[in-house]
């Protein structure tokens, strides 16, 4: 059970004077088990390469395939539940109701049942019943991206993919929505995050992929990428790996402020 | 996916370096010639000029042919309607139907007409940016007194330049709600029906909402359909006046001649 | 300077309650403030009032004088106060990226030369020059974010207001941006910011706290980032500010300088090296 990345290229705008190649040769195993964080820099490819997970683009060469059939196949679709960039990319309902229960109605669920499903979406998320009936389009820019989340969840999906899902949300829904996808992960369903804050990345997951102009730099365990790149890391590391240029005995993968605040502690003690 | 429509090629060729009003003038030009034009020697000439032009410009014969894809249901509407409802000496009747001689030439007339007219605009379209296009025109009516009808030639090229804005985005928009849903369950293969409906009742409300954020987007950044100036300057160079004294004499020519 | 009196705005679909309640801030000329708060706490609402898109139910802004109901101010108003809207997708009018950029430039009926000018700067300032020709739909993310900003940027109001800007951004663009921030700020322009991070508020004169639709903070950072019910109202405290409020805690950094905490990376290194 994975998702196999073999190969791939892709271009925008094929076959035409405006033609730009924005993936190239890419290649990546996801088993079902992993919690993957992909970062790497604006415009370098990111959310390009999740839409080839769900099979709304198809390489130019190479194959995805999700559970050995192509990532393009109806039924395989179903399995990936994928979050846009944007929420005004992904939101189209009338009312935040539709909007959660399109996907589960189209998967059959009805009644109660999917009334139960959209409330229960809609608390994972954060946000208030009482908001059923307001159309998506009149809520804030974090509530809005609440929504478009809650609708992705409501999938149950086996391969939840969530393209920068925090932007924008306050610092108290980030932390929600990173239990909620623990315990998700924990479920055994396999969770993929594109975001620019390793920070919130490399102290969850168990694989970072860096994506840089189109190519994947690296892809490895946290405590690989804290080895072997220098950027982007957290502010804490930085700081930390300052110190440890200075001269001072403290470790290069330094992650939370706890252990920045040990560290330091240590120095003086030993002093 | 765009370039459908507008397809503007980038190039470096003369043409390209024209400023847009010589263009425009000399495609309002060409269209007075092609609807004026009758005999087979005319629209054999009209096809030369056509064949030079496109030449310089050094876009593609291709892409000038795909922009009369679009158009190709009205030509032939066009043209069997001349086939059939002109008077004149049958070619066979078989009950109502009898097309007629008459019919086949002037319908062979009239959609080559439109054919051209099609290429030489094309022809601007390829060479000219669309921005370029509706300065263009802004600079020729703007001595015109539009305001005694309400609006302003900054106001028509602001609307021109949002439709060529618009109709891309609609189906930017179209495609984005496909994805949206495709990715959340919805078989668009299944059932063409309902996959159309759908789809249409969000890409009229998302169309609505993107004219109200355009138009809020304007107003933040100080659009008031007043003067306002330009990007491109559009400039009268050389060349410019060279085509254009190079067209009047045409059209005097032609006007002594016949 | 701008002056906000009892405002008080309510959205006419949302008639339960008022979205913004009596708030009163004045901001200074040349002053860079921020203004985080919750989700849905009315940041967005409140800025959008100083550009004149917004009118108050109740109560009054003013922008140097000029009050934002009065229909006659309004031109003058946007001319003075640009912004960056927290959507990029919704806010671009040309068909490319310079062409965009050049909107509002070409509204204050600048000459061709200062445009075409304005435009290059801007978009070189945020690193999109690169871009110029592209259809700005069809960047990426973060790309659309940089280019809305260069779209203001062109049109050098006095005052900017940036509604999350950098949601989408990487480490280097939004390094680029607080330096962009940084000169703006040295040239004398008033910054109205709204963000979630609070990484990004650190530089800033003032700091406002909004919680539904009040004001629960508006101060100095060093004063907000100390507040010890700060966590409670959903407020995230920066790692490194964390970690300095502790060892201050303890004794360790304060010895050196007292005046007030180190905020970024450098200065706390700095300190620590001193103590140390
Ligand atoms: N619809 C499109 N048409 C043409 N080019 C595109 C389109 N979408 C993206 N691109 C280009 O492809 C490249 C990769 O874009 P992508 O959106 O995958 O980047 P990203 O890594 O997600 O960036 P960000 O962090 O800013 O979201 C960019 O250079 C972008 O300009
Ligand atoms: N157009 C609208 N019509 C009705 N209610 C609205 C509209 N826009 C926003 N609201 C409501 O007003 C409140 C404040 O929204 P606002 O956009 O100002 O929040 P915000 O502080 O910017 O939040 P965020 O951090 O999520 O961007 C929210 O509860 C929201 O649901
Ligand atoms: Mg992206
Ligand atoms: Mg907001």
């Amino acid at each position: 059970m994975s998702i196999n990345i073999k190969n791939v290229d892709y271009s925008y705008n094929k076959n035409t004077q405006l033609e730009t190649r924005v993936l190239e040769n890419i290649n990546l195993t996801i088993d079902k088990n992993e919690f993957v964080g992909i970062t790497g820099k604006i415009g370098s490819g990111k959310s390009t390469l999740i839409k080839l997970f769900n099979g709304l683009f198809v390489p130019d060469n190479g194959y995805v395939h999700v559970d050995r059939v192509d990532a393009s196949d109806k039924k395989t679709r179903k399995k990936v539940g994928l979050l846009f960039q944007n929420p005004h990319e992904q939101l189209f309902s009338k009312t935040v109701y539709e909007e959660i229960a399109f996907a589960p109605s189209n998967f059959g669920i009805k009644g109660d049942d999917l009334t139960e499903r959209v409330h229960e979406s809609l608390h994972l998320v954060g946000l208030d019943s009482k908001i059923t009936d307001m159309s998506p389009f009149k809520l804030s820019g974090g509530e809005m991206r609440r929504v478009a989340l809650a609708g992705v969840l409501a999938m149950k999906p086996e391969y939840l993919i969530l393209d920068e899902p925090t932007s924008g949300m306050d610092i108290k829904g980030k932390k929600e929505l990173y239990s909620n996808l623990k315990r998700i992960h924990s479920t055994g369903a396999c969770v993929i995050i594109v975001s620019h804050q390793i920070d919130d990345l490399l102290p969850v997951v168990n694989k970072i992929v860096l994506m840089d102009d189109g190519k994947m730099t690296f892809a490895g365990t946290p405590s690989e990428y804290l080895e072997n790149i220098s950027s982007p890391v957290p502010e804490i590391t930085q700081l930390m790996r300052g110190l440890r240029s200075k001269g001072f005995n403290v470790r290069n993968d330094v992650l939370t402020v706890d252990d920045a605040y040990g560290q330091i502690k240590n120095l003086l003690t030993k002093k | 996916m765009h370039s459908f429509f507008f397809n503007y090629v980038p190039g470096n060729s003369l043409i390209h370096h024209l400023d847009p009003r010589t263009k425009l003038l000399a495609v309002m030009v060409a269209s007075i010639f092609i609807f004026n034009a009758e005999t087979f020697l005319e629209l054999v000439t009209i096809a030369g000029f056509f064949v030079i032009i496109a030449f310089i410009s050094g876009v593609n014969y291709s892409i000038f042919l795909k922009s009369l894809r679009p158009m190709s249901l009205f030509f032939i509407f066009l043209f069997f309607i001349q086939l059939f409802l002109s008077e004149g000496k049958p070619i066979f009747t078989i009950g109502f139907i009898n097309p007629t001689y008459e019919g086949l030439i002037t319908g062979l007339q009239i959609t080559t007409r439109f054919i051209f007219l099609i290429l030489f605009a094309s022809i601007l379209t390829a060479t000219t940016q669309p921005v370029m296009i509706t300065s263009g025109i802004e600079r020729l009516i703007r001595p015109l007194p539009l305001k005694y009808i309400g609006v302003s030639s900054f106001d028509i090229a602001t609307m021109m330049s949002l439709s060529i804005r618009f109709i891309p985005l609609l189906f930017d928009n179209a495609k984005k709600i496909q994805y949206a849903q495709m990715s959340r369950g919805m078989d668009f293969k299944n059932n063409i029906f309902k996959s159309f409906s759908s789809v249409a009742v969000p890409l009229i409300m998302s169309t609505k909402r993107t004219a109200q954020d355009i138009a809020i987007a304007m107003e933040s950044r100080c659009y008031q359909g007043i003067y306002r100036t330009s990007l491109f300057e559009l400039e009268m160079k050389n060349a410019d006046w060279i085509v254009l004294l190079g067209i009047s004499i045409m059209v005097l020519l032609f006007m002594f001649l016949i | 300077m701008i002056d906000i009196k009892n405002l008080v705005y309510q959205y006419e679909s949302n008639s339960k309650y008022p979205v913004l309640d009596r708030l009163n801030i004045q901001i200074k000329k040349g002053e860079f403030v921020s203004i985080v708060g919750e989700n849905g706490c009315g940041k967005s609402t409140l800025v959008q009032h100083l550009n004149a898109l917004l009118i108050p139910s109740k109560g009054t802004v003013q922008i140097e004088g000029l009050d934002t109901k009065k229909q006659s101010n309004i031109w003058s108003i946007r001319q003075k106060v640009g912004m960056v809207f927290q959507n990029p997708q919704s806010q671009f009018i040309g068909t490319t990226v310079q062409e965009d950029v050049a909107f509002g430039p070409e509204n204050l009926a600048l000459s061709n030369h200062e445009i075409q000018t304005r435009v290059n700067d801007a978009l070189e300032q945020v690193g999109m020059l690169d871009f110029k020709e592209y259809n700005p739909m069809s960047l990426s993310g973060g790309q659309k974010q940089c280019v809305a900003i260069a779209g203001v940027l062109a049109m050098k109001p006095e005052y900017i207001v940036l509604d999350e800007i950098t949601s989408m951004l990487d480490d280097k663009s939004q390094k680029t941006i607080s330096d962009i921030i940084k000169h703006l700020q040295k040239n004398g322009i008033t910054i109205i910011y709204v963000t979630h991070r609070i990484k990004d508020v650190v530089n800033s004169d003032r700091i406002i706290v909004m919680s539904k639709g009040r004001i629960l903070y508006n101060d100095k950072p060093q004063t907000v980032l100390e507040e010890p019910s700060l966590p409670e109202s959903g407020i995230e405290i920066p790692p490194i500010v964390e970690l300095a409020n502790r060892l201050k805690r303890d004794g360790i950094i304060d010895t050196y300088n007292n005046k007030n905490l180190p905020f970024s990376n450098k200065e706390l290194l700095e300190d620590l090296c001193q103590s140390i």
